[in-house]
């Protein structure tokens, strides 16, 4: 082999490609010219250089938590089989939890998913404000939503929710049946693929059913806003307040 | 969950362990953000794990997840309707004169010390930088250490594209990490007194 076939076939060499003959005739080539040896060692260097360049060390719980999402929404959609319709929309939206927020801010406990942020607004609405700063932070005008979706939404303050993380929180009533109504923002928040929705307002949507909760939302900038309601109200009612409560914001 | 299914379960979590980074790191430099990366990966573990039946055991585990995140990556794209890549940029390349002037660079580089000094960061830049197309084989090469047949079947391209677009993609990088050398006043040769 001479030096315009090393060269040639250098590439091929360090990709493992070249047959056993010619890998050693290259080798040996390479070992008297000191050219063709400086070419292969630079190729070398530089491969590795990519090599771990490219790749991205993963945290630990990272790694957990994608592994365990996409595992365990394999094994839902294989355990409810025919129905998977359902099955898989559940399994989706329940895959996620955990997973919807962990890269957001560093505020963001790992594995606090929309569920536990919701079911925290819940909790952190059934108590009173905790100081005079928190009545400071009070909404400044209450807000309607005049919109015939079935709930009626009223009133609200900001409050904080000590509870899980610093979100501010608008906490919100249910005129006709006193049911609580809380809108979260989640700074950095996003929406996965598998929830997305795009509703009658030409708006993406996602939303999680859990039999203690009912939770939609939205991309908004550079966070998520959710609605959180404590019992079962229609899809269709929700996704209608939201909108609304967006536009009242907006 | 049947026994059956723990034992899946646990065969494909030990093979997908060590192949995690670079996986992920992958998914990184062909999204170029965190949150589509994060989403890419997960659905290609999600669609890997509900295919890990039609795996082979014995086969390369490495080739396949790789081509599985390349597929998922490719339908992504496709269905976010986006622009096809231009490479016409890098034809320059094939002129003989450009490919001469290619060498005469190269060999004035002190390459030692090019590759010795250029951060991580440099590299990640370079390797982002690289039309997709280029960026795809490259990536599947180095960091996946797939087989030119098996990068071929990944981005349904012949074996003689990839190894041309291999070829441009490392000319390019290596050119990008001259530069960066360039402009910090070292890699240039001494030149003899």
């Amino acid at each position: 082999m001479n030096c315009a076939e090393v060269r040639d076939r250098l590439q091929p060499f360090l990709d493992g490609e070249l047959s056993v003959e010619q890998n050693v005739a290259l080798l040996k080539h390479s070992e008297l010219c000191p050219s063709c040896a400086g070419l292969l060692e630079r190729e070398q260097s530089l491969a590795a250089l990519v090599k771990s360049a490219a790749s991205e060390p993963v945290p630990a719980g990272k790694r957990r938590a994608l592994l365990d999402s996409a595992l365990r929404q394999v094994e839902r959609e294989r355990t409810r089989g025919r129905r998977w319709a359902l099955g898989v929309l559940a399994a989706l939206v329940l895959a996620s939890v955990g997973l919807v927020h962990w890269h957001s801010d560093p505020l963001c406990i790992s594995g606090c998913g929309t569920a536990t942020i919701a079911r925290a607004a819940l909790q952190a609405a059934k108590e009173r404000p905790r100081s005079i700063d928190d009545l400071q932070r009070s909404f400044p005008r209450p807000l309607r939503v005049p919109r015939p979706c079935g709930l009626e939404l009223e009133g609200g303050y900001l409050v904080r929710m000590f509870d899980v993380v610093d979100r501010p929180l608008l906490r919100l009533r249910c005129k006709r049946s006193g049911q609580r109504v809380l809108l979260v923002h989640v700074p950095g928040g996003h929406m996965h693929f598998w929830q997305r929705k795009t509703c009658a307002d030409g708006r993406c949507y996602f939303r999680t059913e859990r039999p203690d909760l009912c939770v939609v939302g939205w991309e908004e900038g550079d966070g998520l806003w959710m609605v959180v309601t404590e019992k079962e109200v229609r899809q269709d009612s929700l996704f209608m307040a939201a909108a609304a409560l967006r536009d009242a914001f907006g | 969950m049947s026994q059956q299914r723990k034992a899946q379960r646990a065969a494909f979590e030990e093979l997908i362990d060590p192949l995690f980074d670079s996986l992920y790191g992958y998914a990184l430099r062909m999204t170029g953000n965190r949150p589509d990366a994060d989403d890419l990966l997960q659905e290609s573990l999600y669609r890997a794990f509900r295919g890990f039946s039609s795996f082979r055991p014995g086969t390369n585990f490495k080739a396949w997840m790789f081509r599985i995140v390349t597929n998922t990556w490719i339908s992504r794209t496709r269905s976010r309707k986006r622009a096809p890549v231009l490479v016409g940029e890098m034809e320059e390349i094939d002129d003989p004169a450009t490919a001469l002037h290619e060498e005469l660079v190269d060999a004035e580089t002190d390459w030692e010390v090019v590759i010795g000094e250029a951060v991580e960061d440099e590299v990640k830049h370079a390797l982002t930088d690289l039309p997709e197309d280029f960026r795809a084989p490259l990536l599947l090469s180095c960091l996946g250490g797939l087989r030119y047949k098996e990068i071929a079947g990944a981005l349904d391209v012949p074996v003689g594209t990839v190894m041309s677009r291999l070829f441009r993609a490392r000319q390019r990088l290596r050119r990008s990490l001259r530069d960066y050398a360039t402009e910090r006043g070292w890699g240039e040769k001494a030149q003899p007194t």
